[in-house]
């Protein structure tokens, strides 16, 4: 058995480096953790954008600067220009007696219609001499926003679990290329094929979870949980073979097997999302959904937070993978071919027998 | 003449080839279930910032009515002592605490941070008491006249404000994986080596997949808007959008296919590229984010321009400029890419 394993591992090993889609699938998961980590610090420090005309006092100017960013324009007219456009930015220009006209669209975020007022007010009631309200700044020391977390969840899970897709692809080319019906008539049977296959998606995603954590959080000198790490790339790596498995079963041709990608991607990486909103009523809905699970599971590790979520994983993974193991073994087929081929020549020997 | 022949039969077989992909049934199906969640499932109001704890410790205890004004008892977001609310930060990561405290005459207060907020926050949570303190006893001078633009356009709502998103998103972004895939399976199937020998040239075979991904857009657009309908479906302006936009992410998906020899090769590059493209969705949510490189970006192009159509507020149409700038990009990328596809992919021994 070890012996076929091994030949079948090899043949897909040489594949998925004859196409580099072990290259693509070892860099992709690897390259999604990267962007996640580039892109995290422009989401977590979103800044207003203030447009100040010329002719607003230059203490209001500076005031601005350390509430956002500043883009300086000649005139009102240039202001109202800027404004319009469809990002959200809040016009500032001279007005009349001494005060600054704040000029929003309406449609904008509370937040924004209300802080360039504030900051404005509270600069000229500094400068009048009015009573000053004393503030005192207390921190709990975290350093780690909670969007952060969920993003580099996300990132990490993605990492682990698009690893299945690639090998789902090349389930789907091999029985384009009629490499199933070879595999038919050698000793192979369907627990060697589901086991080489799983193999491969464990070993690229093995790699890919550490590695992607490693990046997303912060590289060397970082402060990772690495145990709850490996522990949650362990619970995801199932989700993996399921996503690569369901592809090879559903998908015929590299067209439906795209198509197929297209929903169960939004399955496997999108609709986990919810877990993080306010669902009311309906957060049951996501109790039985395993990818939910994953990503849960990667978050607590992420937060130090408990690993029950991880657990839960590899329980509402087990039933669907059941489900889809069973029917591509009845699909792929190998070793029935020679049970066929050994059924008559045992009914030949029966019927001599009798 | 022959080439609207030529066209006419490839487009028919690249539209049977598109059905047994399942490529229509997949976009019927998105279409239906995004459609149904706009509809029914999505809120019209969502409001993903919790409101801050707060304490009224000042000596008159002058802040209770403001708070309940604010709905910030009702939220369960009022604490008595300094201890429940330092209890009610460290609860949730998001939280912040505020508790006020002295007299009008002292006026002071207490902000709990979790220590990962932007200075910029900080700077604007500080600006905040004050103008807390002067509603409720510290007078101090209003130096702002505010000049709403647009007062009777409020935000649309949330659910609705989904449908420019999802139609940049699933149908564009998804034009780009569709035209790749469609020749990586003429390329599998062998129909690119026959399809040497025929008189169509590269011309009928791009303009052939670009209008199948047209089409499948704008069958897409159709369903969701039916079932979801939006505030306004300005029709040729819609049409005129939705074709471009996937007319032109089409082109390249197709000019980066070529380059790949198998759906699985093709894959990650092209999710990665789907990735970037998809970044212009935060900024769709949050549009005080609009970092140039963002701009640049067609889906974020699309996204505003489409939300101005269906979801109009007021704005100048920009439609005109968006036009011009994808027209632009169209025609560059159809030469890019039928160079590309006439070198690697028609003309390959």
């Amino acid at each position: 058995m070890i012996r076929q394993l091994r030949a079948l591992l090899s043949k897909d090993l040489k594949v998925a480096r004859r196409d580099q889609i072990a290259t693509y699938t070892l860099l992709g998961g690897i390259l999604v953790a990267l962007l996640a980590r580039l892109f995290v610090p422009f989401l977590e420090d979103i800044q207003v954008t203030y447009a100040v005309a010329e002719g607003v006092p230059s203490g209001v100017t500076s005031t601005l600067e350390e509430h956002g960013r500043v883009e300086r324009v000649s005139d009102r007219e240039a202001v109202l220009a800027r404004v319009i456009e469809v990002d959200d930015v809040v016009g500032v220009a001279p007005g009349e007696e001494g005060e600054v006209e704040v000029i929003v669209e309406g449609d904008e975020h509370p937040t924004i219609l209300e802080a360039p007022g504030l900051a404005i007010d509270a600069y000229a009631a500094a400068r009048s001499g009015v009573v000053q309200v004393s503030i005192e700044e207390r921190s709990r020391g975290s350093g780690r926003t909670p969007l952060r977390s969920l993003v580099l969840a996300l990132a990490i899970y993605s990492a682990v679990v698009i690893s299945g897709a690639a090998v789902g692809l090349t389930m789907v080319d091999e029985r384009e290329n009629n490499t199933l019906a070879a595999l038919r008539v050698t000793p192979a049977r369907f627990l060697h094929y589901l086991l080489s296959k799983i193999g491969l998606i464990t070993l690229v995603a093995a790699f890919t979870g550490p590695v992607a954590a490693w990046i997303a959080m912060g590289g060397a000198g970082a402060a990772i949980p690495w145990a709850g790490i490996i522990l949650a790339t362990v619970a995801i790596t199932p989700l993996a073979w399921l996503l690569g498995l369901l592809i090879g079963l559903v998908a015929d041709t590299q067209l439906v097997a795209f198509s197929a990608l297209k929903v169960l991607l939004v399955l496997f990486t999108s609709l986990p999302i919810l877990g993080f909103v306010d669902l009311g009523g309906f957060s049951w809905l996501l109790v039985p959904f395993a990818p939910h699970w994953g990503v849960q599971g990667m978050h607590a590790a992420i937060t130090g937070g408990s690993m029950l979520p991880a657990v839960w994983t590899l329980v509402a993974v087990a039933p669907p993978l059941a489900l889809v193991v069973v029917l591509l073994g009845r699909q792929v087929g190998l070793g029935r071919a020679r049970r066929r081929v050994e059924a008559p020549v045992a009914g030949e020997a029966g019927g001599e027998a009798s | 003449m022959s080439f609207l022949r030529h066209l006419r039969t490839m487009l028919w077989l690249d539209l049977r080839q598109a059905w047994h992909g399942r490529l229509i049934h997949v976009c019927l199906g998105l279409g239906l279930v995004f459609g149904l969640a706009v509809r029914f499932a999505l809120p019209a109001q969502l409001d993903l910032g919790d409101p801050p704890q707060v304490a009224d410790l000042t000596e008159d205890g002058r802040f209770g009515t403001y708070f309940a004004e604010h709905g910030l008892a009702e939220a369960g977001a009022v604490h008595d002592s300094l201890e429940d609310l330092e209890a009610a930060v460290a609860a949730d990561p998001d939280a912040i605490g505020l508790a006020l405290t002295g007299t009008p005459a002292a006026p002071g207060a207490t902000m709990i941070l979790q220590g990962h907020e932007p200075e910029s926050t900080v700077v604007a949570l500080r600006s905040g008491i004050a103008g807390i303190w002067a509603e409720n006893g510290v007078s101090r001078p209003r130096a702002h006249r505010l000049t709403v633009l647009r007062p009777e356009r409020p935000r649309p709502p949330f659910n609705l404000s989904m449908i420019p998103m999802l139609l940049t998103i699933d149908v564009l972004v998804v034009g780009f994986f569709f035209g790749g895939v469609m020749v990586l399976q003429d390329r599998s199937l062998g129909t690119v080596g026959a399809y040497r020998v025929t008189p169509g040239g590269t011309g009928v075979y791009l303009a052939s997949k670009i209008l199948v991904n047209v089409i499948l857009a704008l069958v897409y657009t159709a369903l969701l808007l039916v079932i979801a309908p939006p505030q306004a479906v300005p029709l040729l302006s819609l049409i005129a959008v939705v074709c471009l936009s996937s007319a032109l992410l089409t082109t390249v998906g197709i000019g980066v296919a070529v380059f790949f020899r198998t759906l699985s090769s093709f894959f990650y590059p092209a999710s990665l590229i789907s990735l970037v493209l998809s970044a212009a969705m935060p900024a769709y949510f949050f549009p005080a984010f609009n970092t140039p490189w963002i701009r640049a970006l067609p889906t974020y192009q699309a996204m505003f321009t489409l939300r101005e159509l269906l979801l109009p507020s007021g704005r100048p149409s920009t439609l005109g400029e968006f036009c011009l700038t994808i027209g632009a990009g169209l025609v560059v990328a159809l030469i890019l890419t039928t160079l590309a596809v006439d070198r690697r992919l028609l003309r390959e021994a």
